[in-house]
């Protein structure tokens, strides 16, 4: 199975989400995560490898804009209209306060500091909510071992 | 392969060059307001649309042209489905087109007062202006589009 863990941007939260799940992140250093606020990554557009659970899934980080709901919806159709079943891509989104702003402050060009912004930014967001990230984490990966006993992958849908 | 065109809501550049590219719309001739309101979807959408990958049929050369209303993601979008196509390995049979470029200001105004709004009676005679307008915008892109998927497929 593939797991998404879909933010607003893919570089930032969602990506330390990723981590803690996969558990690259043991402690608060989120900062050395590889590609975090990685800007040119984020504006590929591409979903980022971050490794295998313990289970074998593939987990990736993507960031899909303001429109969360939306790109989850989307990606849940396309990988049925591509012939796979609902199983096979499991999207988390991950949410947090500022999320929109960290987005917007994303787009901002490097010429006119927008990497400076963004990690500024970012740094004093996801400080404040890196434990709520983490609790979500851990509820979800709870939710996972259970769901893998049973196979009853409907639960997240 | 799959052929995904999208717009902002899935429900007027993307649905006639979906509608051309199957041929329901003749590439030739200015489409009046009732062939336009004969396509499937042709502002008949609503929000709770938006994100969702509606089928429009198959083209002569077996390939599934879908619609898709992505909102604001803008080109993004493209991006996302090409993406994860690539994680599923089936980057190789699909193609994603953006319609939103072709669209203009009549498109925007009309499609926006008459799905956003609630304003068809306001919104559509605009509506319908704009995309005869941008007939020709879209006729050109879908036959780029077809080309690809020739080489492609």
């Amino acid at each position: 199975m593939n797991i998404i863990f879909l933010g607003t941007t893919g570089v930032h939260h969602a990506l330390v989400a990723a981590n803690i799940y996969v558990g690259h992140l043991k402690d608060k250093k989120y900062y050395i995560l590889k590609d975090y606020a990685n800007l040119h990554l984020e504006l590929t557009g591409f979903p980022i490898f971050i490794g295998k659970d313990k289970q074998g899934n593939r987990v990736y980080s993507l960031g899909a804009g303001k429109d969360l709901a939306i790109a989850k919806k989307m990606i849940e159709e396309f990988t049925i209209i591509m012939g796979y079943s609902k199983s096979e891509m499991l999207v988390k989104p991950v949410s947090i306060y500022g999320e929109k702003l960290l987005a917007l402050v994303s787009t901002i060009p490097e010429w006119l500091g927008g990497r400076l912004w963004s990690s500024l930014l970012a740094s004093i967001i996801i400080k404040s909510q890196l434990p709520a990230i983490k609790r979500d984490i851990e509820e979800f990966s709870r939710k996972i071992i259970d769901t893998e006993d049973t196979e009853n992958y409907e639960f997240f849908y | 392969m799959k052929i995904i065109y999208h717009c902002y809501g899935g429900s007027h550049s993307s649905v006639i060059a979906a509608a051309l590219h199957l041929g329901m719309l003749p590439k030739n001739q200015i489409p009046t307001e009732e062939m336009l309101m004969a396509i499937p979807y042709y502002d008949k959408t609503s929000n709770a649309d938006f994100g969702s990958i509606r089928f429009m049929g198959k083209d002569e050369f077996n390939n599934e042209v879908y619609v898709l209303g992505k909102k604001s993601m803008g080109e993004r979008c493209s991006h996302l489905l090409l993406g994860i196509a690539e994680v599923l390995g089936c980057k190789d049979e699909l193609l994603v087109v953006n319609c939103f470029n072709r669209v203009n200001l009549a498109m925007k105004l009309g499609g926006f007062s008459s799905r956003k709004m609630g304003l068809v009676s306001l919104g559509r005679p605009i509506l319908v202006r704009g995309s005869q307008k941008a007939f020709r915008e879209l006729v050109n892109l879908v036959e780029i589009t077809r080309l690809q998927a020739m080489n492609l497929g």
